[in-house]
């Protein structure tokens, strides 16, 4: 697994990786992960069950992404691709550095490589321009990509111009224990008050300016619902504004940022959650948030359609702040006649997305991969025919001289730190499948 | 084969269902999408009209004016400090030309320009020429123009790319008031700086909202001062550098843009936003 972005730092890709190589490991694979040095954490570290990570020292740009290179992780990437004779590479995020060089050094040396896609881009913006040529460049020779939604499928098949059918879709899923409901139905005088939980950065593409419209009309129509926010971010400020404007500091609580293992208990203190984000690939915080129980206020962008059933959401169609309020109205009006048992939500939820299934369903993909490998793939003279064959005058120019200088580093690379002088890394101790079934 | 036998329920595009299909499975209207995406591309492209063309160079052409306009500033400056006139005449022939100006088009501007705020305006650059005269004295004079050259070219983006025609945003005109501001102290007396400053003002704020800029007469006359200042200043050879590169860029450039908007500019763009984050709509 190679990706930019993993512990010590949080998210929904950092959460992917990690519970994916921990079941990986209890299917009895072997998972190594490479990561850039976060701080003083350099070099390799074990996390649970002997999960084995490297944090390969970099120069750091932006928000945790490495500085980006096109050849420059080669020599220690290599090295730690014989170390520990990796048979496949699943690289993780567009915006990854790592997982690029990973992918592209991989099938230089020959090696199976999977790309994971977690978000959505457009084709206006110079960042996305850029992004969709990176992501041409290293998914030109990938064996196969996952993405965590169909929404997204579409999407990377129209940015990468690859074929649908090496495309699978493989959901995000939850851990479900760490997101149960809350036990004993709050009542404060005898009569019920409704919460509404935000979770989420107080950024302007996860809706914060509708958010800050609709909190205070809510408040003005319904006596008896309060407001949670946990997050932070640039938009933060409007919020506290939002607040002092409209005198709502009795009913509406800023958390700020929110530490995960946290999340649940926040999301506990609710009965309705409300999501007003304009993009989103797959939304793992729905599912979190359903799995605690909560009925699920949400716009319909991006891949939100697919992740739960229509029974558990209420749907705006439009990202209007009057569609937004109409659906949380809506959404007041169920809790109040409690025609639905959110409680039932959780175990539901955890049928639905479980992350051993995410991992038989990956290791699918690997077995395709691994056993249905045809050498043609992997020959440079084939991938360097296959970077030439794509759109864009100079872009496939610049594409096939990347490729080739990376064959001539791997010559240079053999020849200064030969294979045979790189040691073999011995393997965690494997527990017995028998111990898991028991636990 | 058992799954064959097996009557298979139509795919739904939900993650929460595991379905009888493998996981690389396509939505069929996706694929419709992707085959019309494909046509899309290889419809022939359009032809240039003569519209277009004309379009793209008023485009151009009104970015040359503010070039020009700016230009102002620095013509301005070099008549009070280079050859030490006094801006008096000038100043007062500009005022009462606006003012005259003014009154022929009240109906129009009347909103935006009224007396009284003309009047305290003009009181407070009063008052703040002689802060402003001393307000960079210290600074070496190569700082100086250093500065103001950036925030000219500060100043040529925020206007240019300000979406309002007839309303120029505040930081614009925050902008020309730094840089006006900025090369006041060089000049010798009070009174200079006043004038410079409302000349400035006049030229670039109240001016182009009177007139067209792109008026075949404040064209010409704006080029013939322009060019005249160019050869009296940095002599004949800087004038006809300035005039080639300007007509390159009036002539060449919009048709490479239209050929480039043409070829390369992908053709399928407009259908690919519907992954693009979604515009909040606040009523």
């Amino acid at each position: 697994m190679v990706c930019d972005f993993f512990y010590p730092q949080l998210g929904g890709v950092e959460f992917h990786i990690y519970h994916l190589a921990q079941n990986l490991i209890r299917l009895g694979h072997s998972v190594v992960v490479i990561t850039h040095a976060y701080k003083d954490r350099v070099g390799v570290r074990y996390l649970t069950n002997g999960l084995k990570v490297y944090h390969v020292p970099f120069l750091i740009m932006y928000r945790e992404t490495a500085f980006p290179t096109v050849f420059s992780a080669f020599p220690a990437i290599r090295n730690i691709l014989i170390r520990e004779e990796i048979q496949i590479i699943h690289s993780h995020g567009g915006v990854s550095t790592f997982a690029h060089e990973a992918v592209l050094h991989g099938n230089t040396m020959g090696i199976r490589t999977v790309f994971t896609d977690h978000s959505l881009y457009g084709f206006h913006s110079t960042g996305a321009v850029l992004a969709n040529k990176v992501a041409e460049f290293t998914l030109t020779n990938i064996d196969r990509v996952i993405c965590v939604s169909s929404t997204c499928k579409e999407n990377i098949v129209v940015r990468a111009d690859i074929s649908p059918s090496r495309i699978s879709v493989i959901p995000n899923a939850v851990v479900s224990e760490d997101f149960t409901p809350r036990s004993v139905e709050k009542t404060i005088n005898g009569k019920k008050k409704f919460t509404i939980v935000i979770i989420g950065r107080l950024f302007p593409n996860k809706g914060s300016s509708l958010l800050t419209l609709i909190i205070p009309s809510i408040c003005a129509t319904h006596e008896d619902v309060n407001f949670i926010v946990a997050g932070d971010g640039p938009n933060f400020v409007d919020f506290q504004q939002m607040i002092e404007t409209h005198r709502l500091q009795e009913r509406v609580e800023l958390l700020g940022a929110v530490p995960h293992e946290k999340v649940r208990d926040v999301l506990c203190r609710g009965d309705i959650y409300l999501h007003a984000s304009l993009t989103e690939a797959f939304g793992t915080v729905l599912i979190e948030a359903a799995s605690c129980g909560l009925l699920i206020v949400t716009t319909t962008v991006g891949g939100i359609p697919e992740v739960l059933p229509e029974d558990m959401t209420v749907y705006a169609h439009e990202t209007s702040v009057s569609s937004l309020i109409d659906a949380t109205n809506e959404g007041i009006r169920i809790m109040r006649t409690g025609s639905i048992d959110a409680m039932t939500f959780h175990k539901r939820v955890g049928k639905m997305y479980d992350w051993l299934a995410v991992a038989q369903r990956t290791v699918a993909v690997y077995d395709d991969v691994y056993y249905n490998y045809n050498p043609y793939d992997k020959k440079w003279s084939t991938m360097v025919a296959r970077f030439y064959r794509r759109n864009g005058s100079w872009a496939r120019l610049l594409y096939v001289l990347c490729a080739i200088v990376d064959y001539y580093l791997y010559f240079i690379l053999e020849f200064l730190y030969p294979r045979k002088n790189i040691d073999i890394a011995p393997k965690w101790p494997k527990r017995s499948e028998v111990n898991w079934e028991s636990t | 084969m058992t799954l064959r036998n097996r009557k298979k329920s139509t795919w739904r595009r939900l993650l929460w269902q595991r379905q009888d299909y493998p996981d690389n499975y396509t939505d069929p209207n996706f694929i419709k999408f992707l085959e019309k995406l494909e046509k899309k591309k290889k419809e022939p492209r359009p032809i240039a009209t003569s519209e277009d063309y004309l379009e793209i160079r008023s485009h151009f052409l009104d970015f040359y004016y503010v070039v020009l306009n700016t230009f102002f500033i620095f013509i301005c400056f070099s008549y009070i400090y280079y050859y030490n006139r006094d801006p008096l005449p000038l100043t007062t022939f500009l005022t009462i030309a606006i003012i005259f100006l003014i009154k022929c088009k009240k109906t129009q501007v009347s909103t935006q320009l009224n007396l009284k705020s003309s009047i305290i305006i003009t009181f407070m650059m009063l008052t703040l020429s002689p802060v402003l005269k001393s307000l960079s004295k210290t600074t070496a004079s190569d700082s100086i123009w250093t500065l103001s050259f950036w925030l000219t070219i500060l100043y040529i983006f925020v206007v240019s790319s300000s979406t309002q025609k007839d309303k120029p945003s505040n930081l614009s005109t925050n902008v020309l008031f730094a840089n006006v501001s900025v090369l006041a102290s060089r000049l010798s007396t009070t009174t200079e700086v006043f004038c410079f400053l409302s000349i400035c003002i006049e030229l670039n704020i109240i001016l182009p909202k009177l007139i067209e800029r792109s008026n075949i007469f404040v064209v010409i006359t704006s080029n013939f001062i322009v060019y005249t200042f160019l050869n009296l200043t940095f002599g004949w050879y800087h004038m006809l550098l300035f005039f080639l590169l300007s007509m390159v860029y009036i002539t060449v450039l919009p048709r490479l843009f239209l050929y480039w908007r043409i070829n390369y500019h992908r053709a399928d763009v407009e259908v690919l936003d519907i992954w693009d984050p979604k515009i909040p709509i606040l009523e």
